[in-house]
């Protein structure tokens, strides 16, 4: 019978070789159009909004909000649901997604979030988080992509614990992209720069989240400083009676 | 109609000079079917109460058509004047500004 050590040694071996395999030059990004980016953007705040306890006080650091973006990607993924367009690679603190840090800037640029240390949600962030909750993702279309939101959140509901999730998520046995024949491993074993997931494509998608128009004006709006300046401005001239008839 | 300060400048601006026959040719059709015209679409939560409609590819105008923002209560959260006097009629038009917040974010190729 062969030693453990041995066996071991097989085994990693085995496991470098197919991630040789499978491995892919990181992009450093998934082609999204800039209605994905900011619907993403919104739904990553609804979803970090209902899993932190008091999202004002303390919304998680960049880790704690990384792997719970990670968590519902993956089950969106494994609903073959397109409700995240979200790629994510292994990297030192386990998976890591480009698109997350563009999600950060523009919550940032946009005062719905305050980053620091931890993330803060403003006022204006946090009713924009319940508002596309209520309005978007409790729509009946999608069912799918609520689910795994509230399967997540709920889990994590609390006060952000980065390592108890770091070590969840390390846990956790994935098939990296590529070759889906290969067996899952466990995330702490995948090598830094290995694809872990990537978004589902529309043409084999189960579902997807839908949006109104009206709200993808919205959010277009929402992210727009120089617009939203301009549209301050117009309200300002109409609350001051400087308007002009006819 | 009404039509804010902003929205004059802008129109005289540079910038939409050139467009502004074809910009208020869309505010013509605007007119006539507020609520349908030019692709309108209704905002929602902080926006509430306006509309964006489509002057350009990527140039949006933003308005509020009073008889729709009574009907709906949502004077409150964007309140002009008409929202506290009541002072204009159920059909006013109230034209805030050209927006291009369509144009500013580039899509997200980045293959460093």
């Amino acid at each position: 019978m062969p030693s453990t050590s041995c066996l071991t040694a097989v085994a990693t071996t085995t496991a470098t070789r197919i991630l040789d395999s499978v491995r892919v030059a990181h992009v450093g990004g998934t082609m999204r159009t800039a209605d994905q980016r900011r619907t993403d953007a919104a739904l990553l705040l609804t979803l970090w909004a209902k899993a932190a306890e008091t999202p004002v006080v303390d919304a998680g650091d960049k880790l704690w909000q990384m792997k719970l973006a990670f968590l519902v990607a993956l089950d969106l993924v494994d609903a073959r649901v397109q409700g995240l367009n979200l790629s994510f690679y292994r990297w030192t603190w386990g998976p890591l997604s480009n698109e997350v840090y563009e999600a950060w800037d523009d919550l940032t640029a946009s005062k719905l979030v305050q980053a620091d240390e931890h993330f803060v949600f403003t006022r204006t962030g946090l009713d924009l988080a319940q508002a596309f909750y209520q309005e978007v993702v409790c729509g009946e279309p999608n069912l799918l992509v609520r689910e795994a939101v509230d399967r997540v959140a709920g889990a994590w509901h609390g006060q952000p614990v980065t390592a108890r999730i770091l070590k969840h998520v390390y846990d956790l046995e994935i098939a990296p992209c590529g070759d889906e024949s290969l067996s899952p491993l466990p995330i702490r074993n995948i090598e830094r720069g290995v694809e872990l997931i990537e978004p589902v494509p529309r043409s084999e998608a189960a579902g997807w989240l839908t949006i109104e128009p009206g709200w993808l004006e919205t959010l277009a709006l929402t992210f727009n400083a120089e617009a939203r300046t301009s549209l301050e401005g117009a309200i300002a001239s109409f609350r001051s009676g400087h308007v002009i008839v006819g | 109609m009404r039509r804010s300060l902003v929205l004059l400048d802008q129109l005289e601006s540079r910038r939409y000079r050139s467009r502004r026959t074809r910009i208020e040719a869309r505010i013509d059709e605007l007119l006539k079917e507020p609520l349908r015209a030019a692709r309108s679409e209704r905002l929602r939560h902080q926006f509430a109460g306006l509309r964006s409609a489509r002057v350009g590819d990527a140039t949006r105008l933003i308005y509020r058509v009073c008889q729709e923002c009574r009907q709906l209560g949502e004077q409150e959260r964007l309140p002009l004047d008409c929202c506290v006097n009541n002072a204009t009629a159920d059909r006013t038009i109230n034209l805030l500004c050209l927006s291009e917040h369509y144009a500013d974010m580039p899509l997200a190729f980045d293959f460093d």
